[in-house]
């Protein structure tokens, strides 16, 4: 792997979570724990062959008082929720008056020399997708009548407009469509800023919301199990499709330590590496997304044996979890006792596509707070020839470290790594 | 030496200029007499080589994708193929890409959206779907060319030109690769040109204006970029303005890059500029780029 250059610790400061299980990090956590079955089918538009599916939906989502409905109901839901998460993120992370957001006194004001921007670096998948497909849905039967409002949604980077205008954050922005690595690459390029000496802080995560095109065209590839995913199963039927969003509050160590910020954890590394192997097959041995992982982990300046948990991408796919196995297995050492215990959240909060690198961060970061393994809910009889440490039920033990792991189409591999302290 | 870029392989492929070289015949000098043979030598060793072809692996390859994807592939190949970028010898397993695109995939997406609708989507084809996603423009070029670093596909944001190049900035101040291939590509589509047309009608948003005025290019612009080591070295190197800066100078000399719904169409002003840097190579002073985004910030651009 040649010399790995050690990645200086972030804060995570604020963080705003909105998932099937609850649209806060504290409900989100309460049902993930607990493996809450929240799957049901979709309230959405489907024909009949497709209503039966079972999916991961978000509670209704509460609209923010400083949006009136007007805006709010032409809004994408990816839109929508990029908002409530942002709202808990930066209100949580209690940021000072010299940085423009809306919970500070000086958000009005244009940004001076004076006042450190804020950077935004988000993933989304979908877009706006589910007004587009009603626009389109209206522009085939006749061009002229379609629902222009849908139209405003229709550029991915309409998503980061509304964040960046309504927050007033105005350091460097960033639009990620890696789909499922997509915000753990957002997550690692804000990183990457901050360690670059752009910025202090920044918000990042991910977003996707379900759509119609979401659901058909992952049916259409026959990977969805329509009562519910089983990471690392025997009989894993496929994925569970899911939305929510997640956003982190980053700053560099030395900024939160200067205010006296109270971190909820830190990142200690992160890094891709891409197979260039199949569109939407992984490698089967997993070689770069292994290198992804040990490249995170030495960044870290921690040995493999020093991961305390492990957040697997664990989508329920035949192809996925065999290689995700394989793969931990060869960076974790192939006895079973070395392995850290393993879980794939993905029955609880679906597959959350670009979203899922934040949402799985968050897990990550509360079980490091809480002290809390959570399950790998979904998993009947394990698959023998995974042979993972899987956690069957959430259980209390405090840890230090932990690792993430996504993987996406393309042969596209993330992984982060998180502390509980900023030297642990 | 940090936060600075320099380019070591420039690839067009567009409508108007279907290989680099065609781009920079179009900026040379008109007098033979003002045309000096290191300006052009210099600027030989980041396009490719005279007698260039795509090779017929890359035709065969690229028989089967969308459009989109022919022009990345052309626009990266050529770069690749620079004198400047092969004598260093990098290996694909250190090096980036960054896919930068404002419609992506939209006719793939529009044909899954057909497919779907059509009798309950009961024929909605799979490959549609897969070439709908953003990213699968990108996985099919890392595929192709054998890359095994981070590869980013981004959204056409606020700084189509600058956001990309500073996030390369960071991918090799951070260690994450050596060399970082960034590529802007875009296609014209029909329904989308339509959907412009009603958002300026209807909406009032001039920055799709662009639809309107004529008939709509197509193509992609690949830049290779590596660390500078020493401002000594010499070669291209690109400085986009870090946030933190105030940006007080005067520019000497400015190339505007208003925010256009085609990101590809910001990035081929980029490669004007650079060639035209390297033209002028008696020029002292640098080429400053501004990019204005929709909401009207800017980001500043060196050429030094």
């Amino acid at each position: 792997m040649g010399n790995i250059p050690p990645f200086e610790p972030i804060a995570v400061t604020g963080l705003g979570m909105a998932t099937a299980q609850g649209l806060s990090p504290q409900e989100s956590w309460q049902g993930i724990t607990s493996a809450r079955e929240v799957l049901r089918p979709w309230e959405g538009d489907l024909p009949q062959e497709l209503s039966h599916i079972k999916v991961a939906q978000c509670p209704p989502l509460p609209r923010p008082w400083d949006l009136p409905p007007r805006l709010w109901n032409t809004l994408a839901r990816t839109q929508q929720l990029v908002c409530i998460c942002a709202d808990e993120a930066l209100s949580a992370a209690n940021l000072p008056d010299n940085i423009p957001h809306r919970f500070s006194h000086k958000n009005r004001r244009a940004a001076t020399p004076q006042i450190s921007p804020v950077g935004c670096f988000l993933a989304t998948t979908v877009c706006g997708m589910d007004r587009t497909e009603g626009y389109y849905a209206a522009y085939r039967r006749n061009p002229d009548a379609a629902p222009l409002d849908c139209l405003r949604r229709l550029q991915p980077y309409e998503i980061l407009s509304l964040l960046t205008r309504r927050h007033h954050l105005t350091g460097p922005s960033y639009l990620n469509l890696t789909t499922c690595v997509g915000s753990a690459m957002a997550i690692g390029a804000a990183c990457d800023a901050i360690h670059c000496g752009k910025i202090d802080v920044a918000l990042a995560g991910g977003v996707d919301a379900l759509c119609r095109l979401l659901i058909s065209g992952f049916n259409s590839l026959r990977v969805v199990a329509a009562d519910g995913c089983r990471p690392f199963d025997r009989d894993r039927p496929g994925i569970t499709i899911g939305e929510g969003a997640a956003l982190l509050v980053l700053e560099s160590h030395e900024h939160a330590r200067q205010r006296n910020a109270k971190p909820l954890g830190f990142i200690r590394g992160f890094a891709a590496a891409c197979d260039a192997w199949h569109v939407t097959k992984p490698d089967p041995e997993g070689k770069f997304a292994g290198l992804a992982i040990s490249r995170a982990i030495a960044s870290a300046g921690l040995a493999p044996e020093q991961i305390d948990y492990l957040n697997a991408h664990g989508t329920g796919t035949r192809d996925n979890d065999a290689m995700e196995a394989r793969t931990i297995r060869r960076v974790f050492g192939d006895e079973f006792e070395k392995l850290p215990p393993t879980s794939s959240t993905k029955r609880l909060t679906g597959h959350t596509f670009a979203a899922a690198g934040a949402i799985e961060a968050a897990i990550c970061l509360q079980a490091l707070a809480h002290g809390v393994l959570p399950p790998n809910a979904g998993s009947i009889e394990p698959d023998p020839e995974c042979n993972l440490p899987l956690v069957t039920q959430a259980v209390t033990r405090p840890i230090q470290t932990a690792v993430s792991c996504n993987f996406a189409f393309g042969g596209n591999n993330t992984a982060l790594v998180f502390s509980r302290g900023e030297n642990s | 030496m940090k936060h600075l870029l320099q380019l070591s392989g420039l690839g067009i492929y567009t409508d108007q200029f279907p290989r680099a070289d065609t781009l920079a015949a179009a900026l040379k000098p008109k007098s033979p007499a003002e045309a000096s043979v290191k300006k052009h030598s210099a600027l030989n060793g980041l396009i490719p080589p005279a007698g260039y072809k795509p090779s017929a692996e890359l035709e065969s390859q690229i028989s089967s994708c969308d459009p989109v994807a022919h022009y990345a592939f052309y626009a990266i190949d050529q770069a690749l193929h620079a004198e400047e970028f092969s004598s260093k010898q990098i290996s694909f397993e250190r090096m980036a890409l960054v896919l930068l695109s404002g419609w992506g995939t939209m006719d793939s997406t529009m044909a899954y959206l057909e497919s779907m609708f059509d009798a309950d989507g009961r024929y909605a084809s799979p490959l549609s779907f897969t070439r709908s996603i953003n990213s699968s423009l990108a996985s099919l070029a890392v595929i192709h060319f054998g890359i095994h670093g981070p590869c980013e596909t981004l959204a056409h944001d606020s700084w189509p030109v600058a956001g990309p190049l500073e996030r390369a900035v960071d991918i090799l101040d951070c260690d994450h690769a050596d060399a970082v291939i960034v590529c802007w590509t875009d296609q014209t589509s029909p329904i989308a040109m339509d959907m412009c047309r009603q958002a300026v009608t209807k909406l009032h948003r001039p920055e799709f204006k662009r639809f309107l005025d004529g008939p709509c290019g197509y193509g992609s612009v690949a830049m290779i970029f590596g660390r500078v080591e020493s401002l000594n070295t010499g070669g291209v190197i690109l400085d986009p303005q870090p946030t933190k800066a105030p940006v007080t100078r005067d520019e000497p000399w400015s190339m505007p890059l208003d925010f256009k719904p085609f990101a590809t169409d910001n990035a081929l002003c980029l490669a004007a500029a650079v060639m035209q840097r390297i033209l002028n190579g008696n020029q002292p002073a640098p080429i400053y780029l501004c990019e204005t985004a929709h909401h009207g910030q800017k980001r500043y651009l060196s050429i030094l």
